[in-house]
């Protein structure tokens, strides 16, 4: 018994190995086959979509841990960046979320939105910061014609509040009728002396006498005016437009409220050699202005090609107990040339400005002045006053996106007492450049960095959306 | 690898295998590029087809949030990416060959298979258009178009072309919708459609947005709307573009993951059907990519389970069109903010001569700016910064251009047909600047890579031999070289160099094999085979070509591949 029960173990501890072994083969097999595709390829499943490469054994990366480096560097930056941003972002995620562009439109604009609201803002060298908002009606009278209520306010700047209307054009006779009217307080205009000279402080504490154009000061002065009358446009061809005005305008002259660091005006020039500085002005101008403007777009900038000229002539006399009488005339003629597929253009402008009279018939603040952000650039406001003045300008505006420009420039140019004294040299020139920001109307607004040899730095940084080519004054 | 460490006479290895392998494991530390490295693949086909059609809860409604959107990808994006100095990752959305399986967002249609010109011309509609009556039920704010309903219940868009531009938007969305379909995309029913006034019926509850509100659109607004347009022999043209399928839920993201969606396994910005489409939007000029034109479409399953599927709709502002729309010579050359340009632009001063300049329409009814000698495939940019275009690499665009190669001038042809340009000349025109484009996309992707594709195992066992296809020479794009060579060495599957090389050359039409291919390495015979080509003085990275034999059939065949960048 003992003999055949030993022979059995061994047997059936061999069919135990011989099924642990199949089983172990068959456990091997069937794992292999998982890892591999079904011999039915129908009852594969499809793997997910990040699960599809394939791949048993990745490829062991290189040395790329290295990327921690600029990473650590622009950290700083990129969250300074992303903490600037994120006002904006919530501003512009509210302006989505309640559709206030919407609600905007709705409270301040008519449907048609020919009526409109806007803000605007200045910042000015010498003048500072000023504010405001802008009315805007292009459908007046149902005829396109133009309503423009203009407000702003400024601690160095003043108060400035203007109205500017015209009919549109009256059926097919080209003759459009409009007027303006302007209330300025300025509480430190800017007066430097009459002529070309170099600014010299070293003599302050006399009263200087303006007419002899020897010495320059920077001053202030207070200077309130109200000015207004009737425009008549009258077009004599495409592009040709004839412009007839009668302005009235009423000055008055004091200390300045806010000094900033300049003199009084009257602290350092004798003021009753200053026609109307001491009584005021009150005088009326008639003038008559011819204007083309033919400027054409061909790319994304404002203007690429053609003129934009005007020639104008007018009389101002005084009104009763006002000595004013005198002739005015000039010309202001930019040339747009396009150097490169309408994205590139230098603008050249050349402006004159004289005044016929006797100085004593010609109030101080009409004499013609150069000096500010639009008329040789790089110097104070009203800089250099005359009986003649004159300036050129070279600038080249190019496309830096299609609303951005930027924009160089020299400015050229002086004054002159008398034709007989009009001499080519002693010029003064200025400098800078800028961006401007376009949309497809024209300018939205600009900053401007300006500087002379005379030394200085003037910024302007200008958001109202009137076409700022020219000298808005 | 071992060393043993007694005498060095007794030592496993020689000196010189020795310092072969060091310089060969340092060499790889880097990623070298002539070792197959530590890839392997599984043994088993490559997938075409994955699974993210799975039933999931129903997903919210997203808005597109365009201000936002536009916020966020042309300003704050671009600077934070740049910033944020993003590790370049491989695609992840492909097969073991490199492909992009079927999915949700792409069905291989040209790229794997031959489409008649009939399927071209027809794309993915089922039907001609809408069937009339059909009914005005709203329309749309800026008077392009109004919303209907057709004979058989179907909703439909219709849209206008520009006043002052007939055809110039049907035409080009019909043709980018035929092509993009062709390449792989789920795309809308569109046609382009004639219809006469008395075909249409007001609904009496039509409305029209307006700024904060919604109107009624009456008969006179609808009769204003067509006033505007000049109809020929009666009958207007419009894009008539039917709705998707299901519901919609929203566009999809330009990165990362839809959280609401289980099956979105696959950050967007690294799947390849995305970043690919910088070469199809490129070819087309398509830049219109704002969030409201990817859709999300909720298919439901039932028991309120479904699936999203993911769309491109809208067209109509490519080949040039939006250049025109817009009035932007620059579109499909530069972002709407494009920092880059301006940042070239300020420092020269403008001067230097953009991309653009002197592109200008032909003259052509319908055809907006667009040709091809001002065509750059590497110089696209969407209007708007595309996040998988900044992560895309040359395998992304030599994956995409290898499925634009794959449309012959015939399909082309077709799908320009469909748009029904009443100009042949404008056909002609624009079926030779799509050619051409083409051939540029080709000539300069393929080249970016190892252009070799097609591969395939052939012969009996045993004696197999590996076939490819020199995708340049294929399709006659390697004009000014002399002939390619092309280098085949055999690894085993363990890493071990094997003793056999082959260097042949390819046929007229680029395929070429290299025969009695080594063992490999294991019981599946696991065996890699690199093979660069070599054109002229050049020699691009190689191929590794992953082979094993299938389990049961025993059957060696190609399992994966390795691209080298």
């Amino acid at each position: 018994m003992n003999a055949v029960h030993s022979q059995a173990a061994p047997d059936r501890s061999r069919a135990r190995l011989g099924v642990l072994l199949a089983f172990v083969l068959a456990t091997c097999v069937a794992r292999e086959s998982r890892a591999d595709e079904p011999a039915d390829p129908q009852s594969r499943r499809a793997p997910k979509a990040d699960q599809a490469d394939g791949i048993a054994t990745p490829q062991r990366k290189g040395a790329r841990q290295l990327i921690w480096i600029p990473r650590a560097i622009l950290y700083i930056p990129r969250r300074t960046i992303e903490l600037a941003l994120t006002p904006v972002r919530l501003a512009v995620w509210a302006l989505e979320r309640w559709q206030l562009e919407t609600l905007y439109y709705r409270v301040f604009f008519f449907e048609k939105r020919t009526f409109g609201l806007y803000p605007s803002a200045r910042l000015t060298s010498g003048f500072g910061v000023s504010i405001g908002m802008r009315m805007v009606h292009r459908d007046l009278f149902r005829n396109r014609g133009n309503l423009d209520v203009n407000g702003m306010t400024g601690v160095n700047y003043g108060d400035r509040l203007s109205v500017d209307f015209h009919s549109g054009w009256l059926g097919r006779s080209g003759v459009r009728v409009g007027g303006t009217v302007e209330y300025r307080l300025v509480p430190g205009d800017r007066f430097f002396g009459i002529g070309n000279a170099d600014i010299d402080s070293a003599g302050v504490g006399d009263s200087i006498d303006a007419l002899q154009r020897t010495d320059a000061v920077s001053t202030r002065f207070l200077h309130r005016y109200l000015r207004g009358g009737p425009i008549v446009t009258i077009r004599l061809a495409p592009a040709f437009d004839l412009d007839l005005a009668t302005i009235f305008a009423r000055r008055e002259f004091g200390p300045p409220e806010k000094p900033r660091g300049d003199f009084a005006t009257d602290d350092v020039f004798d003021t009753r050699r200053l026609v109307g500085y001491e009584t005021g002005v009150d005088n009326v101008h008639m003038g008559a202005r011819a204007v083309v403007d033919n400027r054409r777009t061909r790319g994304r900038a404002v203007a690429s090609t053609g003129w934009n000229a005007a020639v104008y002539a007018g009389y101002t006399i005084g009104l009763p107990g006002d000595p004013s009488r005198y002739a005015r005339a000039g010309f202001d003629v930019q040339r747009f040339i396009d150097l490169w597929g309408g994205t590139r253009v230098l603008m050249l402008r050349a402006v004159a400005d004289t005044v016929v009279g006797p100085m004593s018939r010609i109030p101080f603040v009409d004499l013609p002045t150069i000096g500010g952000p639009y008329s040789l650039r790089g110097h104070a406001r009203d800089r250099f006053r005359d009986r003649i003045a004159a300036y050129g300008t070279a600038e080249y505006i190019y496309e830096i996106d299609h609303r951005f420009a930027g924009f160089l420039f020299l400015d050229t140019g002086r004054v002159w007492s008398a034709l007989n004294e009009l001499v080519l040299a002693n010029f003064r020139l200025g400098y800078g450049g800028g961006v401007q920001l376009r949309s497809k109307r024209g300018y939205i607004g600009r900053v401007q960095f300006a500087s002379s040899i005379e030394g200085g730095f003037h910024v302007d940084l200008n958001f109202s959306p009137p076409d700022i080519l020219r000298d808005p004054r | 690898m071992s060393i043993s460490t007694s005498h060095p006479r007794t030592s496993s290895v020689t000196r010189g295998e020795f310092a072969r392998r060091v310089v060969v494991g340092l060499a790889c530390v880097g990623g070298c590029s002539h070792t197959p490295g530590t890839l392997r693949f599984h043994n088993e086909d490559p997938h075409w087809v994955v699974d993210d059609r799975s039933p999931i809860a129903e997903p919210i409604e997203r808005g597109a949030w365009n201000k936002l959107y536009f916020f966020e990808y042309d300003v704050s994006r671009p600077i934070d990416w740049t910033l944020a100095v993003p590790e370049r990752r491989p695609a992840r959305n492909v097969n073991a060959l490199g492909e992009v399986p079927d999915s949700s967002w792409f069905t291989n249609r040209i790229g794997v298979r031959d489409l008649t010109v009939d399927e071209m011309l027809r794309g993915p509609n089922r039907t001609d258009g809408p069937v009339a009556p059909m009914r005005v039920t709203k329309a749309q704010a800026d008077g392009g178009g109004f919303f209907i309903e057709d004979k058989g219940g179907a909703t439909w868009i219709l849209k206008f072309d520009p006043e002052h531009d007939p055809e110039l938007g049907s035409a080009a969305d019909v043709v980018a919708q035929r092509l993009l379909w062709a390449v792989g995309y789920h795309v809308p029913e569109d046609s382009v459609v004639y219809f006469a006034r008395d075909e249409l019926v007001l609904d009496p509850g039509a409305t029209v947005p307006v700024k904060g509100g919604k109107v009624p659109f009456g008969e006179a607004e609808l009769d204003a709307m067509l006033a505007a347009r000049v109809p020929e022999h009666g009958r207007y043209r419009a894009l008539a573009s039917k709705f998707l399928v299901g519901e919609p839920k929203g566009p999809y993201t330009t990165e990362g993951l839809r959280k609401d969606d289980p099956n979105d396994r696959v950050p967007h910005e690294y799947r390849r059907d995305l970043r690919g489409q910088y070469v199809f939007f490129g070819w087309l000029a398509h830049t219109d990519l704002h969030a409201g034109n990817r859709l999300d479409m909720w298919i439901e399953h039932g028991d309120g389970r479904g699936h999203l599927e993911h769309n491109l709709i809208d067209f109509d502002r490519a080949l040039g069109a939006m250049a025109v729309v817009i009035d932007s010579p620059w579109d499909a050359y530069r972002h709407r903010v494009d920092y880059k340009y301006m940042l070239a632009s300020t420092l020269t001063l403008g001067l230097w001569k953009r991309p653009w300049e002197g592109l200008e329409r032909p003259g052509l009814r319908g055809i907006g700016r667009f040709d091809s000698r001002h065509f750059e495939p590497d110089g696209y940019a969407p209007r708007d910064y595309f996040m998988p275009f900044l992560y895309k690499d040359r395998l992304d665009c030599f994956w995409a251009a290898k499925i634009l190669m794959r449309l012959r001038p015939e399909h082309i042809r077709a799908a320009v047909a469909a748009a029904k340009l009443s100009d042949p000349r404008s056909a002609e025109y624009l079926s030779r600047v799509l050619i051409e484009r083409q051939r540029e996309i080709g000539r300069h992707w393929l080249a970016k890579v190892d252009p070799l594709d097609r591969f395939e195992v052939r012969g009996p066992a045993g004696d197999e031999m590996l076939c490819a296809t020199d995708l340049l020479v294929h399709h006659r794009l390697d004009r000014g070289f002399a002939g390619a060579t092309y280098v085949a060495v055999a690894f085993a599957g363990d890493g071990r160099r094997l003793p056999w090389r082959r260097t042949v050359r390819a046929d007229a039409n680029g395929a070429f094999c290299v025969d009695a291919l080594p063992r490999g390495s294991g019981g599946d015979g696991y065996v890699i085979v690199s093979v660069a080509t070599r054109r002229g003085k050049k020699q691009l990275p190689p191929v590794f070509v992953h082979m094993a034999r299938k389990r049961g059939t025993g059957a060696l065949r190609v399992i994966g591949l390795d691209r080298r960048l």
